[in-house]
């Protein structure tokens, strides 16, 4: 009995001293046949769940262009939901391969997380919502306010720098959940729920009653949202960083998901570069697909076609939610 | 009755040693020796690997973040802070959030789970079934589904801050309840002094009174006098020297009340959830231990002539305190873990602002996890080593 413990132990020790793998992302994820994407457990705009289970919104767009660039196949995507607090363990042990969840680019998540942000997908910043009945119209006017916020975010610190810097009292009472953060506004506990302006659209969309509730105009921060993946993975990171460029680029130059097929026989030099059917793309090492033959189309179609929404349209505000 | 503990028989304690590996001579100490090796070698891997792998994907460790500026506010601290604070000082206002709560709790878990074991052995029908209905109806909901009840259903419909219900110069609305506070008043010296004195006095009075009812058989009355003590002399002393402390009322400024003390609500609910729902689970600890205690001991005292009451108190309760005690402690670290449920209602506890917010800040998982079990461990552990000694002394007064 014993002796049967003991070479247990001695097996989960040997298990624990082999070095996890940190590099050739790619190759785990073509083995594994899907990407693991972390998103949000529900944003709308960004990755929201229907009641069937399909994931729409931004961030879940750029999933899909990476599986479609890789695997020519958008669906080839796990979708793993996150919360705030736990995305940045769950890409560093490697439980996902690239983290798309309306994550804030800082100096700090950068340098100090293992790692990269590999671009700006949306340009968002922290606002305020409150009820229209309190009659405030500006942020300055909130002294003494209670504010709901949701915890594991950049949001706690921009809103105690604000409130400091203009000399403002405040309580702020704060949740781990985004639902339980809105329930709480929603109840009276607080009179106003901040968080990034795109979230606030959507939240109060959410609410009983949308047009009781008003987004105050004064936009606290900078919260450029991005892709992460793990550090010291080059090769996976010029990938991610291209294929996001790739969609940039290919909205720049109008090619949608539905004329895709036609603008990829352009004669146009430009778009021949983009689409890599000139000599020097076509050759190019940095594509995700190298190694697998028989499909002749460069991978930046595949990418193009899979997403239904287009980045750049993303990023201009709507103001009307 | 004292009974003499009975010895396990010794083949049991054979086959006992024999399973755990427990062998005779050298051979068993090298074995345990070895074992105790692998065990040492297995920690140092686990921390080893953990820093390789670290190291190569460049993630920064070590305790300095909790130098750094914290940065964020909270909304219920006992000592002094702001968001230009350390995270190292954030930890500590976690932590005695924790502690406020959970010790609070557990008073009062303690208190309702006696009288409704009580409650339930009474022989009052409806009583008993009141008690028993309670019983079943907590242990057998969730905590969480409890707590988000009394957060979101019964302190959630309070009216708003402006709406708010004016109770005796106290104001309760969904922010809480703000009650004036006590400010510190030139009478604040006399008067603890006199308390002081009315403490002397009424102990000496205690003593006299027992040494009374021991040598006379007299039983003398004394509360009357001892209550008379202890509000009379400071009453005097502030007549005298003027009031110990004034009153500073909360007053309605802006979006909530400025001034006076307030109690949050996020508090009211998670102390109000882990008390009833722990003192579910003590009622039934302290109805199986009263039940161990020997019928007879409670008609003896009943026929001695105390009241029912006495009795209990004197010596069905003492008994009944050694079965009680270890599954208790079992409850009041419950209760301790349980708090940390605190993160889904808003409650600063130590869970929320620093293995949350602060982690999520810094990314210094390892660490703050690792100090956030430490600490967990280590009330337990208290927790544990006071019953013990509790449970101890008790023992020996029972001469058991």
């Amino acid at each position: 009995m014993k002796r049967v413990s003991l070479f247990f132990t001695l097996a989960v020790a040997a298990g624990f001293a082999s070095q996890a793998a940190s590099a050739e992302t790619l190759k785990t994820v073509k083995d594994r046949g899907q990407l693991s994407c972390g998103v949000s457990t529900g944003l709308p705009g960004f990755s929201n769940p229907d009641d069937k289970g399909n994931w729409t919104g931004l961030d879940v767009d750029i999933c899909r262009a990476l599986a479609a660039a890789i695997f020519n196949d958008p669906s080839k995507v796990k979708f793993v939901p996150l919360s705030a607090k736990d995305r940045f363990t769950a890409l560093q042990s490697g439980e996902i391969d690239v983290l798309s969840r309306n994550t804030t680019w800082t100096l700090s998540r950068d340098t100090s997380l293992g790692a990269n942000f590999t671009g700006v997908t949306y340009y968002d910043g922290q606002g305020f919502l409150v009820k229209k009945s309190l009659k405030v119209n500006s942020a300055l006017e909130l002294n003494s306010a209670s504010v709901c916020v949701q915890t594991g975010t950049t949001t706690e610190q921009n809103l105690a720098d604000y409130f400091k810097g203009n000399n403002m009292k405040y309580e702020v009472i704060a949740f781990a959940g985004q639902d339980e953060t809105v329930k709480a506004y929603e109840s009276g506990r607080c009179d106003v729920f901040t968080s990034d302006v795109s979230q606030l659209y959507a939240e109060r969309l959410k609410l009983a009653n949308p047009a009781d509730h008003v987004v105050l105009p004064e936009v606290i921060s900078k919260e450029p949202l991005g892709p992460m993946v793990r550090h010291g993975d080059d090769q996976w990171f010029d990938i991610v960083k291209w294929v996001l460029f790739a969609m940039v680029d290919a909205e720049e130059m109008g090619v949608t998901q539905g004329n895709v097929d036609e603008m990829a026989k352009s004669d146009k030099p430009d778009l021949k570069r983009a689409f890599g059917t000139d000599a020097i793309s076509a050759s190019s090492s940095a594509s995700p697909r190298t190694g697998s033959t028989g499909s002749s189309r460069p991978w930046a179609i595949t990418a193009s076609r899979s997403t239904a929404t287009s980045v750049r349209a993303r990023n201009c505000r709507s103001r009307a939610g | 009755m004292t009974t003499a503990p009975r010895t396990p028989p010794p083949q049991f304690v054979f086959r006992l040693k024999r399973a755990l590996g427990g062998r005779a001579g050298w051979g068993g100490l090298a074995l345990q020796i070895m074992f105790a090796a692998v065990l040492v070698w297995i920690a140092f891997e686990i921390v080893a690997n953990a820093r390789a792998n670290l190291e190569t994907q460049r993630i920064i460790s070590g305790f300095g973040f909790l130098r750094n500026n914290a940065g964020f506010d909270v909304s219920q601290s006992l000592v002094p802070y702001s968001g230009s604070d350390s995270y190292a000082w954030v930890f500590l206002v976690g932590l005695l959030n924790t502690i406020l709560v959970s010790v609070i709790g557990i008073f009062f878990a303690t208190v309702i789970g006696f009288f409704v074991a009580l409650g339930r052995l009474s022989p009052n029908w409806l009583m008993a079934r009141i008690a028993g209905g309670y019983v079943e109806l907590i242990r057998n909901l969730p905590l969480l589904f409890q707590l988000l009840f009394w957060y979101l259903a019964v302190l959630g419909a309070l009216p708003g801050p402006r709406q708010s219900i004016p109770l005796f110069g106290s104001f309760l609305s969904n922010r809480g309840l703000v009650i004036p506070r006590l400010v510190p008043e030139a009478g604040l010296a006399p008067c603890a002094l006199a308390l002081a004195a009315a403490i002397v006095i009424a102990l000496g009075l205690r003593h006299y009174a027992r040494r009374l009812l021991f040598e006379n058989g007299r039983a003398m009355t004394i509360w009357p006098y001892v209550m008379g003590l202890l509000i009379g002399l400071p009453l005097v002393s502030a007549l005298v020297f003027g009031a110990p402390f004034s009153l500073e009322v909360p007053v309605l400024k802006g979006f909530n009340f400025s001034g006076g003390t307030r109690v949050i609500p996020e508090f009211v609910a998670l102390l109000v959830a882990l008390s009833t729902y722990t003192a579910a689970f003590i009622a039934e600890i302290v109805r199986a231990g009263i039940l161990s205690v020997h019928r007879g001991q409670m008609e003896a005292g009943l026929s001695l002539g105390l009241s029912r009451g006495s009795v209990l108190r004197l010596i069905v309760v003492p008994q009944a305190l050694r079965v009680i005690l270890p599954p208790l402690t079992n409850q009041y670290l419950n209760l301790t873990k349980n708090s940390s449920l605190a993160v889904s209602i808003g409650y600063p506890d130590l869970v929320s602002v620093f293995a949350g917010t602060a982690l999520s800040q810094t990314g210094q998982a390892i660490e703050i996890l690792a100090m956030t079990m430490g600490v967990y461990l280590l009330l337990s552990l208290v927790t544990s080593a006071i019953m013990s000694f509790y449970g101890w002394r008790l023992g020996r007064s029972l001469g058991a």
